[in-house]
């Protein structure tokens, strides 16, 4: 009912603020709530009753016409001499309705007043679930690539203990050449992911909403990605906790040092960097759909 | 299916509520649901189609509303008909009989 009553809000924004507009909110809104009940009472679910009852619904142009009549034309009061019949007048209360009084003309701008309102559709949103879901992939990308950049010195200087005099150096210096690869790599993609952002910055200067459609499609989109959220969170977790086990496992049984001094401690940046990437992108969906649903709130 | 088009029928809103309100006085559901109803779910009336036919029959004196109590305590806007309302349906159900007696010369089989 919620939803419906969202998208009531919604259409009867481009109406002019009127008591005529606000009446004729109430009674639809009234109507709708009775069809509402009777198809919920028939068994139907709350999504398939929103559905059709929005699909019946009418256009507001259909009401702009009668509600433009009444502000326009002389308002003349049912005939007055009329009396409702004996049965019905218990309980009637106010009869007939008084006239409308014009009122200024005030748009409803919602949060702004002077700004237009801008609404947002289920395709829009999409778009901007996409967006938000790559920039997150982007920016656990680059935190991933800096913290695995280490590895390269660590890695290298392990390598060429086993070599002498060219090939020591040149295994070194190649560890040196990838961290700052790496770190090159990782800034890169932060700042991809941020600009992928900014085209939505328009969302945040809070003159946008969802329209009822697109509020229920990214609610529902919400819950669905809820578990896989808490998945991928706990196995971010877990990969950062259990990165120190192979440097452990490597100094308990140091087999070769080329293990327990370069392969262990170069699995902690690789296994943490993996473990980060996955808790940054835990709740990149959810997020995105936060952020939308927390226009309409 | 062949569907109505509201073009053809938005003439005779206004006499398909009064009919229905001839009989008693009542509320826009209601209406709405008795139209589908008596329409074999023919026709589905939009609920601002409605809204629009009661303030235009309202404007024009051919209904009146109140406010009332229903038995569950929701509170609903009731339709009641007038006498000029009356007169009104008669007078459109004239206009129909005669229309319809037109158009169906030109309708072949």
């Amino acid at each position: 009912m919620e939803t419906i009553r969202k998208y009531l809000e919604t259409m009867f924004m481009s109406l002019p603020d009127t008591d005529a507009a606000r009446r004729a909110k109430e009674e639809i809104m009234s109507m709708t709530e009775d069809k509402y009940n009777e198809l919920i009472e028939s068994g139907m679910s709350e999504n398939e009753a929103v559905g059709k009852i929005i699909t019946e619904f009418g256009t507001i142009d259909d009401l702009k016409d009668s509600l433009g009549a009444i502000e326009k034309g002389t308002v003349r009061r049912p005939d007055e001499s009329f009396k409702p019949n004996e049965t019905f007048t218990h309980g009637v209360q106010g009869i007939p309705n008084p006239p409308v009084e014009v009122k200024q003309v005030t748009y409803r701008g919602g949060k702004s007043q002077n700004r237009e309102l801008r609404l947002i559709s289920v395709d829009e949103a999409n778009a901007f679930l996409d967006d938000c879901t790559f920039s997150r992939f982007l920016l656990g990308l680059g935190v991933a690539c800096c913290i695995i950049a280490p590895t390269g010195p660590i890695m290298g200087s392990a390598i060429s203990e086993n070599f002498y005099g060219f090939f020591g150096d040149f295994f070194s210096a190649l560890g040196v050449v990838f961290l700052f690869i790496a770190v090159a790599l990782g800034v890169g993609l932060i700042i991809l992911s941020s600009a992928k952002n900014k085209e939505w910055s328009f969302l945040r200067r809070g003159v946008s909403i969802l329209d009822s459609v697109a509020e229920e499609y990214i609610r529902n989109e919400k819950a669905d990605n809820i578990s896989s959220k808490s998945t991928m969170l706990a196995m971010g977790i877990v990969l950062c906790v259990c990165s120190v086990i192979p440097v452990i496992f490597f100094g308990i049984f140091s087999i070769f040092p080329f293990l327990s001094e370069g392969v262990g401690p170069a699995l902690i940046f690789v296994i943490t960097g993996a473990g980060v990437f996955f808790i940054i992108n835990s709740s990149r969906i959810t997020d995105a759909c936060d952020r939308l649903l927390g226009l309409n709130a | 299916m062949q569907q109505i088009s509201s073009d053809v029928i938005r003439g005779y809103n206004d006499t398909i509520i009064l009919f229905l309100l001839r009989k008693e006085p009542s509320y826009g559901y209601e209406i709405s649901k008795n139209i589908r109803a008596m329409s074999e779910d023919k026709y589905l009336i939009k609920e601002t189609t409605l809204y629009s036919a009661f303030t235009r029959l309202e404007k024009n004196g051919f209904i009146i509303s109140f406010s009332r109590e229903a038995d569950n305590g929701k509170r609903r806007t009731y339709y009641q008909i007038t006498d000029s309302g009356q007169k009104y349906y008669q007078e459109k159900c004239e206009e129909w009989q005669l229309t319809k007696d037109v158009i169906e010369r030109f309708i072949s089989q």
